[in-house]
């Protein structure tokens, strides 16, 4: 055989993971894995700028994520060092050190969210005192909203934000019997939660 | 490619995959050739940096180049000793075994090894022509090397290859 022959014959097919690499790296895509948490499975979707999403690990999860973002998800390995990061948040209710990528989010309902990581740990807050904090007395609907729409629910702990009569009030990831579970679990007084 | 390239000028993020599944294989099998266990790496970083060059250019510039050398000019900068720390990124899950790679042929071993006695700038041209498929004009272009230089580099270098293989016979 001929050498132009031979070298022709090296030629051969990219690693099947190259493209999903190349997409996870430039933010074409989001990588997500899948963690256990006191409500079910959770499917937790990353991206270099930070986690991007939390669901409840559905079927439809990836199509979810395609819907509310414009880009695909696709199951990866986190970046070094955030598999427990990412753990950790789930079982602590708050971000810790681990970055969030909240581009999607306006500016004000960001602010609500941050306000929200401040809640200890087995306590709640009514809306109102949300809005206080973020400098918006008043606004406790526009507060509801954006726990509502908290694409990092578990992380970002809107579970232990309620309603200002002391009623539970609602919960994105799976309805207030998910975030009874939860409070409950954190070692809330479930007297104090009602329905 | 022409096409691509202004689509890629209209729109990046919807077109950016076109270009990776059109250049991958190539891309690959060239650095795969000049780089060994470090071309997947390098492929990977080589389309991140188009990317993010891709997107800092003017939509006019980017309708107009010639993006097969242009991907290969930026592998080649990132160079054979360039590894990068890629852990900083998600990574995709491992395919199942069977959606692995073969292993190597042991032809396939023999001739990169027979490549790697070559000088870098021969091997180079070797491999973007005979290997990638780039045409004389295409790899000027990727190497920065005026035409003639690079002609006489592939017969150079495929004349030495010759001379490996039948000392090798003689053996």
């Amino acid at each position: 055989m001929n050498v132009e022959t031979s070298l022709a014959g090296l030629r051969r097919e990219a690693p099947a993971n190259l493209g999903d690499n190349v997409d996870l790296a430039t933010g074409l895509a989001d990588g997500y894995r899948v963690y256990e948490s006191p409500v079910g499975d959770v499917a937790v979707a990353f991206n270099p700028l930070g986690v991007s999403m939390v669901r409840l690990a559905e079927e439809d999860f990836e199509s979810e994520f395609l819907g509310q973002n414009g880009r695909r998800v696709i199951e990866a390995t986190p970046p070094r060092g955030w598999d427990g990061l990412i753990g950790k948040a789930i079982e602590l209710g708050r971000p810790g050190s681990l970055p969030l990528d909240l581009r999607l989010v306006s500016p004000f309902r960001r602010q609500i969210l941050l306000v929200a990581t401040t809640i200890p740990r087995g306590q709640v807050r009514p809306y109102g005192w949300l809005a206080r904090e973020a400098g918006k007395a008043g606004a406790a609907r526009a507060v509801g909203t954006a726990m509502a729409q908290n694409p990092v629910p578990l992380i970002v702990p809107c579970h232990r934000v309620v309603r200002s009569d002391g009623t539970i009030g609602a919960y994105s990831l799976g309805g207030q019997h998910n975030k009874r579970i939860l409070l409950i679990a954190e070692g809330a007084d479930p007297a104090m939660l009602r329905s | 490619m022409d096409n691509l390239s202004v689509r890629l000028s209209q729109n990046l993020d919807r077109w950016f995959p076109e270009l990776v599944r059109a250049l991958e294989h190539e891309l690959f099998s060239g650095l795969r050739s000049l780089a060994g266990a470090d071309a997947e790496d390098l492929a990977q970083e080589t389309f991140v940096r188009a990317y993010q060059a891709l997107g800092s250019y003017p939509a006019n510039r980017v309708a107009t180049m010639s993006l097969r050398p242009w991907i290969w000019t930026i592998a080649l900068n990132l160079g054979r000793n360039h590894r990068r720390a890629l852990n900083r990124r998600p990574r995709a899950v491992e395919l199942e075994d069977y959606g692995r790679p073969d292993p190597e042929p042991v032809d396939a071993v023999a001739w990169e090894t027979r490549l790697r006695k070559l000088s870098v700038p021969i091997r180079r041209a070797v491999v973007l022509r005979h290997v990638v498929g780039l045409d004389y004009d295409e790899i000027a272009t990727a190497l920065g090397r005026p035409l003639g230089t690079v002609k006489a580099d592939v017969h150079r270098g495929l004349d030495r290859l010759r001379t490996m293989m039948e000392e090798e016979d003689e053996r």
